[in-house]
């Protein structure tokens, strides 16, 4: 599996954002300290 | 401890930090502690039209998970506290997802995570690839020498289909839409490419495959232009399939049940035994005499 971008969890909705423009290759994770 | 929380349906200013109760692992479960939690389009279908949950609850989404067991409940056999694991579970509202510090989940539906794969390599796998191996080896049955069209082959779950149905000996091609994603799915292993933006995806189909369309089309995007394209593609005995991204993937994930949609007519039956037969000796045979093997390039 290709990894996109990750986002710490406290950016989700930065994340969700990214995930609808359709614009990121590769999965778009969050990193959970 | 801290959880995201989808307040109500909405855009992605719904989210919200919540402070809950430490969930307690019960009976065969496992109490992790996430390390990562992968996205997929099906969470901000669920932020945007509403989860499975009662109307009017909080939901913590994201169904891919990747952490440390911290603690087990009685009678658990598999893992012990300190292990890694990765799973698909939860995060469609009928139970709490992965968007949290925590995660308690039955041991049955998780995996030990390999050494070699970080947590965030590892939150990244499971729904895709769940989606695309059900689809295309147990709905499809796929076998070596297949033409298996991959729409959207750079996709989420696309590029993992692409991989598969490669390794699985089957000659593949992908739609794309950027001369970018055509690269990478020929990387990944599809032989043709077809820009759905400007080819006729059908016509370049057949053109491709050399005969009256593919074996196998594999359409997670169940899009109307994607499905009349994947409709016109495929063979008259062939299939068409695609997950559903409205039906209740949880709890058919959590049964090992793939869900599948056709563009016309409904889930369709795989090839007889006595089709599959003869295709293989017919089909395959001159496939691989015209392709070559498939076989033995890596991932």
């Amino acid at each position: 599996v290709i990894v996109g971008p990750t986002y710490p969890l406290d950016r989700v909705a930065d994340a969700h954002r990214a995930l609808e423009a359709g614009d990121v290759t590769g999965k778009i994770v969050l990193e959970i300290e | 401890v801290k959880a995201i929380v989808a307040t109500r349906p909405g855009n992605p200013s719904v989210f919200e930090w919540r402070e809950l109760a430490k969930p307690e692992p019960g009976q065969g479960e496992l109490l992790v502690r996430l390390r990562a939690a992968g996205l997929n389009p099906v969470d901000y279908e669920l932020r945007r039209r509403g989860s499975f949950a009662p109307t009017g609850t909080e939901v913590i989404l994201g169904c891919d998970g990747a952490g440390i067991v911290e603690a087990v409940g009685a009678d658990t056999t598999r893992f012990v506290a300190g292990d890694e694991v990765f799973f698909c579970d939860g995060g469609f509202g009928e139970k709490p997802g992965n968007y949290a510090e925590y995660h308690v989940i039955d041991e049955r539906f998780a995996a030990r995570k390999p050494e070699r794969l970080s947590f965030v390599e590892a939150a990244a796998l499971p729904l895709v690839t769940i989606t695309a191996w059900e689809s295309l080896f147990n709905l499809a049955s796929i076998r070596a020498g297949d033409f298996v069209l991959v729409q959207a082959g750079a996709g989420g779950v696309g590029h993992v289909a692409v991989q598969l149905a490669r390794d699985a000996g089957a000659f593949v091609a992908a739609t794309i839409s950027t001369p970018e994603k055509a690269a990478l799915a020929r990387e990944l292993g599809a032989v043709a490419t077809i820009d759905y933006r400007t080819e006729d995806v059908a016509a370049a189909t057949r053109s491709w495959s050399g005969r009256d369309g593919a074996n196998v089309v594999f359409d997670t995007l169940a899009a109307r232009r994607s499905a009349r394209a994947s409709t016109r593609s495929r063979r008259t005995a062939g299939s068409s399939h695609a997950s559903n991204r409205r039906g209740p993937i949880s709890r058919a994930h959590s049964r090992s049940i793939a869900i599948c949609a056709s563009a016309s007519s409904g889930c369709p039956r795989p090839p007889s035994t006595a089709g599959r037969a003869r295709r293989s000796r017919s089909a395959r045979s001159s496939n691989a005499a015209r392709h070559g093997s498939t076989r033995g390039r890596s991932a």
